[in-house]
């Protein structure tokens, strides 16, 4: 009896000391910290509490699928591919790490397959940790970089830069197709950290340029600008063992303390009928010039098989906005189109020679998008129609179409106004099949206007309050919404007559997504889902093709899963 | 519950004052007879006759006692599972327990009392910013076999199947009403433990209560249940529910009671 006692009573003191452990932290972390993330096929959902990202796919009858991926530690940035197939999430890991399970900075790429609707997650482990992320257009690349954040190390080296390498798996995984890759490779490590010769200026901004036509071959660059400089870096073989040094073009002479800041990169496109097309532009913080970039043969001694040559232009005002532009047929049309609001005028650059054309505008127009392929009527061929807007809050100019072919020498016939009174803010384009249309956001925000390039008609529609606006990744459609509200209007750009439905919960934020095919278990469709910021972050989800609030359906707690 | 377990612990305890106040106001005492109980009520008792030693002396060996029993006590369970990470801070479910048990079998010192037992407890937490909220009922048998030592009272062994009742809450500002679940769950308890007489009768065939201390400990067991919670029907048709996973009440436990024989 006594051994029995005994036992009880050890029995009973260990039960309680090894049981008073406490829950997961995850359950303390409020919800509040979610992001949303649109996708082609899916809404992502970054839990940094939890270090994951959960992934809704929409099912039929308005219901959601979630699957859950383990992302790093302390996200720092996320980003979406161009095609919104592709999530980034950017940790910091555990900093400082004081055990060997704490961990390292690393880039996750969560990908949804557009065929299967299947979603596969790859890590990239870095060395460092660094806070930006910039996304190549064309899905070959991503760099992180340390940009203009606070620093969050005791000493950052601000002109480091990581290259990841997307087609190719990360060093350290099991061998497969990518197996060359790695260190013991032909290729270097995957990815790849370099540190960025520096004259004094940080990276700022980053830009992937299309293939280039390069003396040597065909290439991609990377463009980075820092703020008193831009470098050019061989994105094509930046992961060799022994990579290519880059190239900085600096833009003062060295002879004034002044500083030029860049503020914009704009790279001529890939013509596979031209062999020496490669031309970059660039425009500094208030400055008057245009900066053009040609290239020709390295010098002597060069690692590289290129060289940047720099050509200045005045076009007598600072630049708003600038872009490449075709004005004939030929390929001494090649133009740098810049707007100068000082002087309410475009100035035409040529890249090579840096002649000038100043064409007078009716309006001081600051930004301009290529409309070519979209607007009523074949222009005439290889020359460029843009998109002139954004006049300031006190003009009544609207928008306007700006017709290249026309331009230099004969301004007024060249440019048409459109029946827009109201300023314009912004510019969103639509997916094909309605490319032709422009939706466009007015300075006011209690309107937007739907304009039709195909016909030159511009449609207004009217909002009771400030509307956020979501364009349907098929083009059929936009939808608009108040931040904080419950209403929300769908708008076919058939008819551009809205439908109202309501949700129960204010939105935050709203996404256009496709369902899986008949094949894949769904039924083809599309799914409206409006994400609430309430509780642990719930979502209205409606049939995007046919939304109707009583058969929308209310999924809450998406990220009440266990840990 | 703690509202629900004073009220029970006031009434047993004015129960306790009353009945004693009775007995001494009846004037039992040593030179009463003992009244025996109802046939119906009387235990099997296998107690050993009285013998003589080596010396010739009579020594007399009392048998336990067959007596009803009521306690009124608090559990404390130990739950490590993750599933209850939602409904708690401290992995921990506390309960009011209350058991009921009679003596069947008595032989020589040892016996054996079956009796029946409801515990009922219920954890708050946020989980996430969501309120949350578990209940559970223990229905049980349990089954006490007990090895006495006069008026130092007896150790316990107790097993204990039986059902339980669960029910989880989740409030989540995305819908009017909350996500819940409910179900009847097998359920078991196995646990050992001591009951120490704080407040004996004076005469062993007195029908005086007498008053128990009593502490156990063990291990409790429910069948898994999927926390798959759903919407009430006042959240209409179009609502979806919520999958915590699977939620397993099992651990250790500790119960510390009072009790009242007759």
């Amino acid at each position: 009896v006594r051994a029995l006692a005994r036992f009880g009573g050890v029995a009973v003191a260990a039960c309680v000391l090894g049981a008073c452990g406490g829950r997961s932290p995850y359950w303390n972390a409020p919800a509040n910290g979610v992001t949303s993330y649109g996708m082609a096929d899916a809404v992502a959902l970054v839990d940094d509490a939890d270090h994951r990202v959960v992934l809704l796919t929409a099912l039929a009858q308005q219901n959601l699928q979630t699957t859950a991926f383990t992302v790093g530690h302390h996200v720092t940035s996320t980003a979406t591919s161009a095609d919104g197939q592709r999530l980034f999430v950017l940790s910091s890991g555990d900093q400082p790490r004081r055990t060997a399970a704490d961990e390292q900075p690393s880039l996750t790429v969560i990908t949804v397959d557009p065929a299967t609707f299947q979603a596969t997650s790859k890590r990239y482990e870095m060395s460092v940790a660094l806070p930006n992320l910039a996304i190549d257009p064309q899905k070959d690349w991503a760099v992180a970089y340390a940009g203009s954040n606070d620093s969050q190390s005791f000493v950052q080296n601000p002109n480091e830069i990581v290259i990841f390498d997307l087609d190719h798996d990360p060093s350290g995984s099991p061998a497969g197709a990518n197996a060359p890759n790695g260190p013991n490779g032909p290729n270097g490590p995957n990815p790849a950290s370099r540190t960025l010769q520096s004259f004094g200026g940080t990276p700022q901004r980053l830009t992937f340029t299309p293939v280039l036509e390069l003396p040597a071959s065909q290439r991609r660059l990377l463009v980075i600008e820092s703020d008193i400089d831009v470098t050019l870096l061989d994105l094509t073989n930046s992961t060799l063992a022994k990579p290519p040094p880059e190239i900085t073009v600096r833009l003062t002479s060295g002879m004034t303390s002044a500083q030029l800041q860049p503020a914009g990169v704009v790279v001529d496109g890939f013509d596979p009928t031209s062999t020496d097309d490669a031309r970059i532009a660039l425009r500094a913080v208030g400055d008057r010039e245009i900066f053009t970039f040609t290239f020709g043969p390295p010098v002597a001694g060069s690692l590289n098989d290129f060289a940047p040559i720099l050509n200045l232009t005045d076009v007598g005002g600072v630049p708003s906005d600038f872009a490449f532009v075709r004005t004939s047929a030929a390929s001494s049309g090649l133009r740098v189109a810049a707007l100068v609001p000082s002087t309410s005028s475009a100035v035409f650059v040529d890249p090579d020679s840096s002649v000038t054309t100043q064409v007078a505008l009716p309006a001081p127009y600051s930004s301009l998008s290529l409309v070519t392929n979209v607007v009523n009527g074949t222009p005439a061929a290889g020359t460029d129609v843009a998109l002139l807007w954004n006049a300031g809050i006190q003009s009544s100019s609207g928008v306007a179409l700006w017709s290249l072919e026309l331009a230099v020498g004969q301004p007024y016939f060249s440019v048409e106004v459109l029946g827009v009174t109201q300023p314009i803010q912004a510019v969103d384009d639509v997916s094909p099949p309605n490319q032709r249309l422009k939706v466009l956001e007015t300075a006011s925000a209690s309107s937007f206007i739907v304009l039709d390039l195909g016909s030159s008609t511009a449609s207004p529609l009217n909002t009771a309050s400030q509307a956020t606006l979501a364009l349907a990744p098929d083009g059929e459609r936009i939808w608009a919404f108040a931040q904080g509200g419950t209403a929300l209007d769908q708008i076919p750009f058939a008819n551009l007559n809205p439908v109202e439905v309501t949700t129960t919960q204010p939105i935050r934020a709203v996404y256009d997504v496709a369902r899986p095919p008949a094949a894949l278990g769904g039924d083809g469709g599309r799914s409206l889902i409006a994400i609430h910021d309430q509780g642990a972050v719930g979502a209205t989800v409606f049939d995007a093709l046919a939304p109707d609030t009583a058969t929308s359906r209310v999924v809450p707690a998406l990220v009440l899963e266990g840990p | 519950v703690n509202a629900f377990a004073t009220l029970v612990l006031a009434t047993l305890a004015s129960s306790i004052a009353l009945a004693s106040t009775a007995a001494r106001a009846q004037g039992v005492g040593p030179d009463a007879p003992p009244p025996l109980p109802p046939p119906e009520q009387r235990p099997l008792v296998v107690a050993p006759a009285p013998r003589v030693d080596g010396e010739g002396t009579w020594v007399r060996r009392e048998a336990p006692e067959a007596m009803w029993r009521f306690e009124l006590g608090y559990r404390g369970n130990f739950v490590t599972d993750a599933g209850f990470g939602p409904f708690s801070t401290r992995d921990y479910l506390g309960q009011v327990s209350l058991a009921a048990s009679r003596t069947l079998v008595v032989v020589g010192r040892f016996s054996f009392a079956p009796g029946i037992a409801w515990d009922f407890g219920e954890s708050d937490a946020t989980a996430r910013g969501d309120k949350s909220s578990l209940q559970m009922s223990r229905l049980e048998v349990p089954l006490e076999g007990r090895v006495h030592f006069g008026r130092w009272g007896y150790v316990l062994v107790r097993a204990a199947p039986g059902v339980a009742f669960q029910s989880a809450e989740i409030d989540d500002a995305s819908l009017s009403s909350p996500l819940t679940k409910t179900r009847w769950l097998f359920a078991g308890d196995v646990s050992g433990g001591y009951a120490f007489p704080i407040w004996t009768r004076p005469v062993r065939a007195d029908h005086t209560p007498q008053i128990w201390a009593q502490a156990d400990g063990g291990y409790g067991w429910v069948v898994a249940q999927r926390l798959d919670l759903t919407p009430d029907s006042s959240s209409g048709s179009g609502a979806s529910g919520v999958d915590l996973g699977t939620l397993t009440m099992r651990g250790a436990f500790v119960r510390v009671a009072v009790a009242v024989s007759f």
